[in-house]
């Protein structure tokens, strides 16, 4: 009887602390969850906040956004070259360099400073398969900015003193600790042919997890060192990393390298993948293994 | 399943990962013939790929070629064999003169689910690269849908369609 009670009790503990949400910020869901004792009931909040701030600051669609006016100074600057004429070399510089030297009136945030660095930095280290410049001189970095906010509200959730919980936007991941009852995280991979399936299970262990694909809207991504080549021999490659910032970035150039990438990711010390192809084929990293477990 | 199906199975997967390595063996005017793999499979000559050719070996995969687009359901394509669950290694066959070729098939579900890899072709000096390229050290298996819970779900962006968005949102609600 007392053991039946203190099971009911420790259940009814258990349910209580696990909190969810999904939101549409940032024009994707994003979902959160946590599963602790000690996390305050706002914290959801607190994270959903900080995504909306972001979304504020870096949403192309946005025109009030701090990108939207860069790129609208990025289009002004680069309709009046096309009269005079460049005064130099667009690539001379790196790019971060090129827009923060635009216009010294302009004066950017330090998290846009620090996006743009960080898009910089992954250019170099990918080969410049990387790239948030676009044809028309503007640029897009939403291919890094959601794996960096989402390793931010990880950070905001371990700072607030959540230690097992599961962030999720636009299917990239960010796990801690551990899900209810003790469980192991796990991720499916979606399947690329049928978006309602899965095709394999994974299980990050804390490690980021990050999918870059074209079949969502067909090739959205494409290889920033040849325009004509679409892509279309890998559908879908999931990247697992120290972190989902980390996983991210390289998922969105191991996908531009096509058949290459999963081989340029082997190649990275703590990084592992699993791509597919067109023709349901599927390669992973030697150490892919170890989260299937 | 007889041990002469099962020999076309593993031989037949045996054909179709040197059909690219022949595909470059063939410019060096050197067809290995790999031993004991007489059953008349058609290997998909991939470009060096050491894939698998949707619908020959394997029924679960997913997508013909040039498939990617329609709207084929995977998943519930029957399997025309039906192969019995285990681990089979293939026995080793002959890629002179440049080494020998084995692999591992795993069989779950009636479906072939993965193959590996045992022994790969070497070759001297700089053909090691090419070999290297034709058999790559990654391990390589056929995608197959999975029925098991998961907590989350990792994809290629949806961030786009507006509507979808609400959708996959107030679904991943209802989930919870």
């Amino acid at each position: 009887m007392v053991s039946d009670n203190h099971f009911r009790q420790h259940s009814h503990r258990l349910k209580a602390k696990r909190m969810k949400e999904t939101r549409a910020i940032m024009g994707m869901p994003i979902t959160v969850e946590v599963i602790d004792e000690h996390a305050s009931p706002n914290i959801l909040e607190e994270v959903f906040s900080y995504f909306t701030s972001v979304d504020e600051k870096f949403s192309t669609y946005k025109d009030t956004s701090e990108i939207s006016k860069i790129n609208e100074h990025l289009r002004e600057k680069s309709s009046l070259e096309k009269v005079l004429g460049s005064p130099r070399k667009a690539s001379a510089r790196p790019f971060s360099q090129e827009v923060f030297h635009s216009d010294p009136e302009v004066n950017f945030s330090s998290e846009m400073q620090e996006v743009l660095e960080l898009a910089e930095k992954t250019k170099q280290e990918t080969g410049g398969y990387f790239n948030i410049k676009k044809q028309d001189g503007t640029v897009d970095p939403s291919g890094i900015v959601k794996g960096w906010a989402i390793n931010n509200a990880a950070d905001i959730l371990l700072h607030c003193g959540a230690s097992n919980f599961c962030i999720e936007a636009g299917g990239d991941i960010q796990t801690h600790g551990n899900a209810a009852g003790g469980a192991e995280w796990s991720v499916g991979i979606r399947n690329p042919f049928n978006t309602n399936e899965i095709v394999k299970v994974i299980y990050p262990h804390g490690k980021g997890v990050a999918t870059s694909g074209s079949y969502e809207r067909g090739n959205h991504i494409y290889n920033p060192l040849n325009n004509t080549d679409t892509l279309e021999d890998i559908v879908s490659i999931t990247v697992i990393g120290p972190n989902v910032l980390e996983a991210d970035r390289f998922a969105t150039a191991a996908f531009a390298m096509g058949k290459e990438g999963v081989n340029f990711i082997e190649s990275l010390p703590q990084f592992d993948a699993y791509s597919i192809d067109k023709f349901g084929v599927a390669t992973m990293t030697r150490n892919f293994k170890n989260y299937l477990q | 399943m007889n041990n002469g199906s099962k020999k076309l199975l593993i031989g037949g997967v045996i054909v179709v990962l040197l059909g690219g390595y022949a595909l470059w063996a063939s410019t060096r005017s050197t067809t290995p013939a790999p031993a004991g793999t007489t059953a008349a499979t058609t290997a998909d000559q991939t470009g060096g790929q050491t894939s698998v050719p949707s619908g020959t070996t394997n029924p679960n995969t997913i997508g013909q070629d040039g498939g990617v687009g329609d709207s084929s359901t995977p998943g519930d394509s029957t399997p025309s064999t039906q192969y019995k669950d285990g681990t089979y290694t293939g026995i080793v066959g002959s890629a002179a003169p440049y080494g020998q070729v084995q692999v591992k098939v795993t069989i779950s579900g009636g479906k072939m689910t993965a193959i590996s890899l045992l022994k790969k072709p070497e070759g001297p000096g700089e053909t090691n690269e090419v070999t290297a390229r034709a058999f790559p050290i990654l391990i390589q298996e056929a995608i197959s849908v999975q029925n098991e819970s998961v907590h989350t779900v990792s994809g290629a962006t949806q961030d786009s369609d507006g509507f979808r968005q609400s959708l996959s949102s107030a679904l991943a609600q209802a989930q919870s």
